[in-house]
């Protein structure tokens, strides 16, 4: 990283009670070899907490780790609890079971990153550096 | 081998590797999912090369060192147990299944899934638990939702009972205990089992809500009183599966499950109990993916690890104690959205890997399981699978039928080899709880699946049907519906249970469970006295907690 | 004055930690932020606990315990988690916070991780800065936790009035003692995982070696912590601190800012040392003219042979 293309700052955690995390530690592994520094703050976040943290630490991104059915309204919630500390510039990034069903609400509220199973490290990456406006070529 | 013959062999294999050397040369080097090198050819030198000998690492199957398998005729005289695992949603549709099945005249018995809430402790009307109440199983708040789910329903007509209950495993012992005390039910007529593994969930599944140290005393507390009052009841289930489904190699699923398996052994054997006593019901846990001859390794090696530690570390002297459940469920893990009739393939290779493992308890996934709740048809499927190899294959005719082929030997050797040093290594550490605790295990965990992500991604892995051979058509991915009028009749219930339910009963009965949590005495009887006055999961986990203190994470590596 | 500024000494958090990202990534307006904030700004600097050691001393863990402590006596706290960065991508993984999840909704406690970057001494003058704002903003302890890999331990010992130095028993004793400069610049030292056998005969060996050394105004007491299982053993922690803070006030600081200088350029120059020797271990891909990078690099070659926290690469080593 250098001045002219600073790190991209994001936390990834898992929302919600299910407690597996293969996932979000691949990506926070995977954004990390991209150049990215990730703050991945574990299981079991609430909305609330999750605000925060990116708050706190002046995230660019925040990827969320939903196993569960309740895509949705977690992912809704999350907005809702940025939007109330002043963070709606926040990209929300959601990983899970995302059928085309789950894709549509989610896009309807804004949030059109949503990666199901299958999806490459690199899906990601690029989703994100493009959002946030980054050069792809992330070198030292 | 005469050292002649070895000489011979050995020259004409270096005669061999050179005459072939480029073609040899060609497919590059392959190693096992696991990165155990795989050469193109096996021969007796490589037996020669590891010093094996049959007594040694064989044996005769019902004999040390049980690599062969635990009983003289095998399969011929009694077929691998085929479980299928149905979860439930709501307490209704659990008690329809089970009447329908007593109706069908079936004792195969049923899995009953909990919801996430309960199995962190945590009642349905909890801030926390909100939208995932009874969403990935049966919300079970409290005794009167396991009445309701058995309403009607003989115990002694059910067979087997098996509920993925960890952190809360006494709690889930005392519900059942507690059904056949009020049914007038004798517990030797039916089969509960529960899976009560709390290390792993620290590891690798995330259900843990206490210090783990409290965990494994709960644990083994329960593994205690068990013994005493349902000896027939499976208390354990020590499981790698989840640990492997999180990116341990097999090797790491192996013996990292060992390790902890001699955390919770080695707890009992401190509260005075005796591996004798308990030896063969403890149930050690797997899952089969597609590495095959891996699997079948594994399988070996695992009886041959385990039945040497309870003769040589444990104090076990009967051939019961070293008895113990292989259980192996083939894993949903690879199988894919995409294609999935190409399942079908990999469900029957994993099931015959089981087999040519030599497990005894086994479960079979459907070929429709990265779609959702598994269709009739796939489940049927699945069993078809099991027959097929059963009735149709011969494979079954003779025990171990895979034994001497110098790939499988050495790989089964290696293996054994594995395992023994992570065991010193994990004692080095502490132990599993310790080696848990400073995240050792989860390391690991995450570093496998990451260089699996890498090598998808890149390729160089391939999983047909997803990136290779794939075909062009939308995948078709599981719809998921939330259930709002389950989780609103739920908080109804629970609400009016915390009014209707003697409440000082319920308190009393909580706070000598705080006063026995406070002492080394067994908790269980305390435990059965709450679920009796109806204190519900959360309330009985709270005082855990309060006790106990609230799980941290300290883990020093990521 | 800037906006920013405004919202900063109006004690808007947000704008705190949007001016530590304005530092750290060495925007424009950041030298303009400094000065602003520097002239207006209220009262004395927050005092500053620095913690370090090698991974694996349960720096964050007793970290989390200080801000417990802290908070009990009613004091308001920020963290600053400095982590090692990956030499290969620059990116990095940053858990600190897992360590500190009771406080994420404590309005008296403020965290922010913050990636090495490969700079020497682990400690950069960003990261300095950082510290800065967090010690001018109002809160009443600052508390900076540090991968300690070797040199770097003197850039912490720079920034904070207090340095404690955390020490497992057991963990390569004798390495932990003799690494250069730990015993030099702890003004206390915490014998964590005290609970661990050996930790009475290893706190007696670090006392010993204290007698050995050239007299010191100030004799760091050693105290052993088992940062979670016993509140009483960080509050042992708690006030060696305040005590040492004392010894401060009636004395001064134990270095003069002259000395200080000294000591970082001595730091520098050791790290050049060690860079010169072992130059020959990077590859001829490695080698560029770029300094930072080739430094960061090294650095990432010298945690690989200490042994300590391994780095994962990005091409996986898949076995083949």
């Amino acid at each position: 990283m250098n001045d002219d293309n600073p790190a991209i700052r994001a936390v990834v955690s898992k929302i919600g009670l299910d407690g597996h995390d293969r996932g979000a530690k691949v990506i926070a592994r995977g954004l990390r070899d991209a150049g990215m520094e990730v703050i991945y703050t574990g299981l079991r976040r609430t909305p609330q907490e999750l605000a925060e943290i990116v708050l706190q630490e002046d995230a660019d991104v925040i990827g969320l780790s939903i196993l569960s059915g309740a895509v949705v309204p977690l992912a809704s919630a999350m907005q809702e609890a940025l939007a109330a500390r002043g963070l709606d510039d926040v990209l929300i990034v959601v990983g899970g079971i995302v059928p085309a069903a789950t894709r549509a609400d989610l896009a309807a509220l804004g949030i059109d990153g949503a990666f199901g199973p299958g999806t490459a490290i690199s899906d990601v990456v690029g989703f994100i550096q493009g959002r946030l406006g980054r050069r792809v070529d992330a070198g030292v | 081998m005469t050292s002649t013959d070895h000489h011979a062999l050995e020259g004409h294999y270096d005669r061999w590797l050179d005459e072939h050397a480029a073609e040899l040369a060609g497919a590059g080097e392959l190693s096992t999912s696991s990165g155990i090198p795989i050469k193109p050819l096996y021969t007796p030198l490589d037996l020669e090369q590891i010093g094996w000998s049959y007594e040694r690492e064989l044996g005769l199957p019902g004999e040390a060192p049980y690599t062969r398998g635990f009983s003289a005729a095998g399969y011929r005289s009694k077929l691998w147990k085929m479980e299928m695992y149905a979860g439930f949603g709501s307490a209704e549709d659990a008690n329809r299944r089970y009447r329908y099945l007593i109706e069908q005249g079936s004792t195969g018995g049923v899995s009953m899934a909990l919801d996430l809430p309960t199995q962190i402790g945590m009642d349905s009307d909890d801030p926390m638990a909100r939208i995932e109440v009874g969403q990935m199983g049966v919300a079970l708040s409290s005794f009167a939702d396991v009445e309701r789910v058995f309403d009607g329903i003989p115990l002694d007509r059910v067979g087997h009972i098996f509920t993925t209950a960890n952190c809360i495993g006494p709690i889930a012992a005392a519900w059942f205990l507690v059904l056949a005390e009020k049914q007038g039910v004798d517990t030797s007529t039916f089969d509960v089992q529960i899976q009560n593994d709390p290390i792993k969930e620290y590891i690798a599944r995330g259900t843990q809500f206490l210090p783990i140290e409290a965990s494994v005393r709960l644990a083994t507390d329960m593994l205690q009183h068990m013994n005493q009052v349902a000896p027939n009841w499976l208390p354990i289930s020590v499981s790698g599966s989840h640990m492997k489904q999180a990116g341990s190699t097999c090797v790491q699923e192996a013996a990292f499950t060992i390790c902890n398996g001699i955390a919770y052994v080695e707890t009992c054997l401190a509260k005075g109990m005796r591996i004798d006593d308990f030896g063969e019901n403890i149930e050690l846990h797997f899952c089969t993916e597609m590495d095959f001859f891996e699997e079948v390794a594994k399988y070996r090696a695992v009886r041959a690890v385990w039945t040497q530690l309870v003769r040589e570390r444990f104090g076990g002297t009967t051939e019961a104690a070293q008895h113990f459940r292989l259980h192996a469920a083939t894993s949903g893990r690879p199988l894919t959205a995409q294609q999935p009739l190409n399942n079908i393939s990999r469900i029957t290779l994993q099931i015959l890997a089981q087999i040519l493992g030599g497990c005894e308890q086994t479960r079979t996934a459907s070929f429709d399981e990265a779609l959702g709740i598994p269709t009739e048809e796939a489940a049927r499927t699945s069993i078809r699978a099991n027959q097929i190899i059963a009735y149709e294959s011969g494979v079954p005719a003779t025990v171990d039928p895979l034994a001497g082929s110098y790939y499988v030997e050495t790989l089964t050797h290696e293996f054994r080899r594995l395992i023994w040093e992570e065991i010193a290594r994990v004692d080095e550490m502490g132990g599993a709880v310790e080696a848990t605790r400073q995240g050792y295990f989860q390391q690991k965990l995450a570093d496998g699946a990451y260089r699996d992500q890498v090598a998808v991604d890149s390729g160089e892995k391939v999983i047909v049907g997803v990136n290779r051979f794939q075909l062009d058509d939308e995948t078709p991915v599981p719809v998921f519906t939330l259930n709002e009028d389950g989780i609103n009749r739920q908080l109804d219930r629970l609400g009016r249970l915390r009014k209707e339910r003697d409440n000082e009963a319920a308190e009393a009965s909580l706070r000598r469970l705080a006063e026995v949590c406070a002492t080394d005495e067994n908790v269980m009887p305390a435990v059965l006295d709450c679920v009796r006055n109806y204190a519900t999961t959360g309330e009985i986990s709270q005082v855990w907690r309060s006790v106990f203190g609230e799980y941290r994470s300290e883990m020093s590596k990521l | 004055m800037n906006e920013l500024a405004k919202r900063f000494l109006n004690g808007d958090v947000r704008a705190l930690s949007r001016a530590i990202t304005v530092i750290e990534q060495g925007r424009p307006e950041a030298q303009e932020l400094l000065e602003e904030l520097a002239s207006e700004r209220p009262g004395d600097l927050a005092p500053t606990v620095g913690l370090t050691g090698a991974p694996g001393a349960g720096k964050s863990t007793l970290t989390s315990a200080l801000i417990g402590a802290a908070r009990r006596a009613g004091r308001t706290v920020a963290v600053l988690a400095v982590d090692p960065s990956s030499p290969y991508s620059g990116g990095a993984l940053l858990g600190d916070r897992l360590r500190m999840s009771e406080f994420i909704l404590d309005p008296g406690v403020f965290v922010r991780s913050m990636s090495a970057r490969g700079q020497l001494g682990g400690l950069s003058p960003r990261a300095a800065e950082a510290v800065w704002l967090l010690r001018a903003f109002g809160f009443d302890e600052v508390i900076v936790e540090s991968v300690g890999a070797g040199q770097s331990e003197h850039g912490l010992a720079a920034l904070a009035d207090t340095t404690v130095v955390v020490l497992t028993p057991g963990a390569g004793d004798s390495i932990q003692l003799e690494k250069a400069g730990i015993v030099e610049i702890a003004d206390v030292f915490a014998i964590n995982k005290a609970d661990l056998p050996g930790a009475e005969a290893f706190a007696r060996a670090v006392k010993a070696m204290q007698s050995i050394g050239p007299r010191r105004v100030w004799t760091p007491p050693v105290v052993r912590t088992i940062a979670l299982a016993d509140d009483s053993h960080v509050s042992d922690l708690w006030e060696a601190i305040q005590g040492h803070r004392e010894h401060l006030a009636a004395h001064g600081p134990s270095i003069t800012a002259a000395a200080l200088v000294d000591r970082v350029a001595t730091t520098v120059a050791e790290q050049a040392r060690i860079w010169a020797e072992r130059q020959s271990r990077l590859t001829s891909a490695e080698l560029t003219s770029d300094p930072q990078l080739l430094i960061a690099r090294l650095l990432g070659h010298l945690r690989l042979s200490e042994d300590l926290d391994p780095i994962t690469p990005p091409v996986p080593e898949v076995r083949r």
